[in-house]
């Protein structure tokens, strides 16, 4: 794998240029990138045909290991890797060792391995083990097996075990790695951890840049532990996560790529996309199509206007509810002066989970609706199907609802991370901010 | 506008039933004999209805609430199918006939640009409700919602079949559980099922654009079956439906049946027999000359892991596919085979939904290549030949069952020894 940094963006974030996958040798990706998550080695609700009506069908896909310990065997029988064995050949693939979408217990990792959770119950991995599963899902990049525990109230205890496992596995995933004929032309990356303590966090990564590690072998950095995955990930704000980020990337060379993975919102993947993180993945939309929530927020920064109102465009439904609007406004450094905002709303009526970045198919309102989920949205489910339809398929539990929704939340986040990278571009990543800021954030009675 | 024929009259011979054309056109359905079987009753024939051109025999899928199991319309046409059928009972009670009056029907609001059958709601309620209760208004049932009283009427499932703009409309008939013992209550459905098609027919707004099928109904009992196929066709009727079967009656019993109704049938009209979808049943259906059918096998079979193969179903849980790198069916075009090992399904079937969908589209495309070589067979006058060879494939050792045997020989084929 080759990674070049082409622009650092003075308003933040960079733009990257990713290559030399040995699965797509003359495929170039930039980013800052989203990876196409999935179960089972597939996009969730969607068949490869599905699939390739929304994204590119060498689209990079993120394939956690805890979806495939339990088939290493088969894996090595088939011999051509996992995006094969999923009929996903010609995509790229990213393995990392947990299921960002599921909450992992916590608690279950310990000396001899990690925790991994699988449908046929728990598996612990050690470094062996999951380098075999490596060997044979064949990945062009893919995270050193990690204790990434620690999530909120770890103690300092916990943490520091985390981080001594966590060296021994990543020490023997380097040795294991450097040997390995099936991987060489697999990337590694480092895990960056610590919990949610920057101290914990700026220790371990600079132990990542001391002689004590193999720093040849690592090709790039993923974000782990700052949460336990899981739809719990959403509610954390950015505020909050910044500073631990910035404590884990400060020390380390700024050359490679960094990626993380889990239920981040829209508005903490700008803050993460600020701060140099290069890679992300798609669990954000994911989980809002289970949900049965089509995402709505706009993305699309127009011409810069002098009187600085900029075109709602793709506007939100707010259906009646009063968001809490911070007294500041919210605007330029989004970093601290971002308030606690609600994330996440729960509809007195039926209590069903949604958030301000998206609608709810389940709510009444949709029942006789003939627009599509969002006006002037390209995807497949816009075009050809209206909000009545979908609505009527999601009360009737119906299997073709998350099918549209997955479809449509997919192809909107893909295109949201088109709008970062033009934003970038342009340094204007804090306009995009902005403009998501005040769209989501505004009381808006409809 | 209906009118008795002496052709239609019961003990009318067979030659006199050959004399009429092989053909007929109604204002909204267009059907044309292509070809005959020389032995059997099989015959293979074009169907055109206002959205699609059919070629029959042909399967239905069911796509009870106005979508087929997780598939894209694409997906569906993709599989071949020509005409899917919706549940007119699941369907007005929601999303209700008032939005398919605003939407102009399910066509648009599903994007499906086929043809769409919708059966009356009358057997969804029978077997559904707990206190449905037939009496000559219509079915009486307490709505599952709010627990109120409801009718459903001739009138009104028509009315709600009207909104919902399929090109073929099922009666609403007074439908029998067919393990029912006593005759006079099936002797009584035969004549409510005739009063109660008057009163749709009655009651079509659309007759220009939307057909109605009559039902057949009398149970087991041939002389019933016999007045009501008398009654029923003196309505001349686009195409007649066999009902009150596939309700888990003996198939000793099930073909005779069959073979009465198409006996009497007219022969340049299609012939629905409701309810049937296991390969062997398609088969010696087609063989005892009935063009068209629907059953939810294929697509409930999907959801339990099952995916349908030349003899059976394999049940892809099994430990045995684990590491079966094949696809489902080698023969198989649908993108299932084409781009999925068992191996690979075996991972995921009941356990991720993409695994349902694989398995609803191979099996809806298995259904569909089947009565493709059915077609195909008859039209090069070979049925009597593939009908040998599917149920030599189908039954190892050759243990067909007594009724397959029976059924095929009453039209004249003989299966391998």
């Amino acid at each position: 794998m080759k990674f070049a940094i082409e622009y650092i963006s003075k308003g933040g974030g960079r733009i990257g240029r990713l290559t030399g996958l040995q699965s797509q040798p003359g495929a170039v990706h930039e980013t800052p990138m989203v990876l196409v998550s999935t179960v089972g080695g597939s996009a969730p609700h969607l068949t490869q045909d599905v699939l390739h009506l929304v994204v590119d069908k060498d689209a990079p896909l993120h394939v956690p290991a805890q979806h495939f310990c339990d088939h290493v065997q088969v894996l090595q029988n088939y011999k051509k890797g996992v995006a094969h064995f999923s009929a996903l050949q010609g995509h790229s693939v990213c393995v990392s060792v947990q299921d960002a979408a599921k909450a992992t217990p916590q608690g279950y990792n310990h000396k001899k391995g990690v925790s991994l959770w699988t449908y046929g119950g728990r598996q612990i991995i050690t470094a062996d083990k999951y380098m075999d599963l490596m060997e044979a899902m064949q990945p062009d990049w893919y995270e050193a097996l990690n204790d990434a525990d620690p999530g909120i109230g770890s103690s300092k205890k916990r943490i520091l075990n985390s981080t001594t496992s966590s060296m021994e596995y990543l020490k023997q995933c380097i040795t294991l790695h450097k040997a390995s004929q099936k991987l060489k032309g697999s990337a590694l990356f480092a895990p960056l951890l610590g919990g949610r303590s920057e101290k914990a966090r700026n220790g371990w990564s600079k132990s990542l840049m001391s002689t004590t590690v193999d720093k040849s072998a690592i090709s790039g950095y993923t974000i782990v532990g700052l949460h336990t995955n899981g739809p719990e990930v959403e509610d954390l704000q950015p505020v909050n996560v910044s500073n631990i980020v910035k404590a884990s990337l400060e020390p380390l060379a700024a050359e490679l790529p960094r990626q993380t993975a889990g239920m981040w919102n829209p508005l903490t993947v700008l803050q993460l996309a600020h701060l140099g993180v290069d890679i992300f993945d798609s669990t954000f939309p994911f989980l809002v199509t289970e949900r049965r929530g089509a995402l709505t927020f706009p993305f699309r920064l127009n011409r810069r206007q002098n009187d600085g109102a900029y075109s709602k465009g793709s506007c939100l439904e707010h259906q009646n509810k009063k968001l809490k609007v911070s007294e500041d406004s919210p605007k330029a450094k989004a970093e601290e002066e971002v308030p606690r905002q609600d994330n996440k709303i729960r509809e007195s009526e039926d209590e069903e989970l949604s958030s301000p970045y998206e609608i709810n198919m389940k709510n009444k309102s949709n029942v006789s609706l003939m627009k599509p989920l969002l006006e002037g949205c390209e995807c497949y489910t816009c075009k050809n199907f209206t909000r009545a339809y979908v609505h009527h398929l999601t009360i009737a539990n119906e299997l073709l609802a998350p099918v549209l929704l997955m479809m449509h939340n997919l192809h909107h986040w893909m295109d949201f991370f088109s709008s970062i990278r033009e934003a970038i571009k342009t340094d204007r990543l804090e306009d995009l901010q902005t403009l998501i800021t005040t769209s989501v954030f505004e009381s808006n009675e409809v | 506008m209906a009118t008795a024929t002496a052709a239609s009259l019961p003990g009318a011979s067979v030659a006199a039933a050959a004399a009429v054309s092989s053909s007929s056109s109604s204002p909204a359905l267009s059907f044309r004999i292509l070809a005959e079987c020389s032995k059997s009753k099989a015959r293979t024939s074009l169907m055109k209805l206002p959205h699609y051109a059919v070629e029959l025999p042909m399967f239905m899928p069911v796509g009870t609430q106005g979508t087929l199991k997780g598939l894209l319309p694409e997906q569906v046409k993709g599989a071949k199918a020509q005409v899917i059928l919706g549940n007119t009972y699941h369907l007005g009670t929601r999303p209700g006939k008032d939005l398919f009056q605003d939407f102009g029907g399910l066509h648009k609001f599903m994007q499906w640009d086929r043809a769409l059958l919708t059966d009356s709601g009358g057997f969804q309620m029978v077997s559904l409700l707990d206190l449905a209760e037939i009496t000559e208004e219509g079915v009486k049932f307490r709505s599952p919602y709010d627990g109120s009283e409801c009718m459903l009427t001739p009138e009104e499932s028509i009315e709600i079949q009207n909104a919902i703009g399929a090109d073929i409309m099922m009666q609403l008939d007074d439908v029998v559980d067919v393990r029912e013992k006593d005759y006079e209550r099936f002797k009584t459905a035969a004549y409510r099922t005739t009063r109660w098609l008057d009163r749709c027919i009655k009651a079509n707004k659309n007759p220009d654009r939307q057909n109605l099928f009559p039902i057949i109904q009398g149970g087991l009992f041939p002389d019933l079956r016999k007045i009501s196929l008398e009654q029923q066709i003196a309505r001349d009727a686009p195409g007649y439906a066999i009902g009150g079967l596939s309700g888990g009656e003996a198939k000793e019993k099930f073909w005779p049946t069959v073979h009465l109704c198409t006996d009497h049938l007219p022969k340049n009209k299609p012939r629905y027999c409701m309810g049937v979808g296991f390969a062997v049943d398609l088969v010696v259906c087609c063989a005892l000359g009935v063009d068209m059918f629907d059953c939810v096998f294929p697509t409930r079979t999907a959801r339990f892991g099952c995916a349908l193969v030349d003899n059976g179903q394999i049940n892809l849980k099994a430990r045995d596919f684990a590491n079966d790198f094949r696809p489902i069916d080698e023969k198989c075009g649908c993108s299932t085979c084409r781009n999925y090992s068992r191996a690979y399904l075996h991972t995921i079937v009941t356990k991720e939904t993409v695994a349902c969908h694989l398995l609803s589209l191979h099996n809806v495309a298995y259904q569909m290549r089947l009565m493709q070589s059915i077609r195909d067979s008859i039209k090069k006058d070979c049925f009597a030949e593939f009908v040998e060879d599917f149920m030599a494939a189908y039954y190892k050792d050759q243990e067909y069952p007594q009724w397959v045997v029976d059924a095929l020989a009453a039209v004249k084929i003989t299966l391998k020894k």
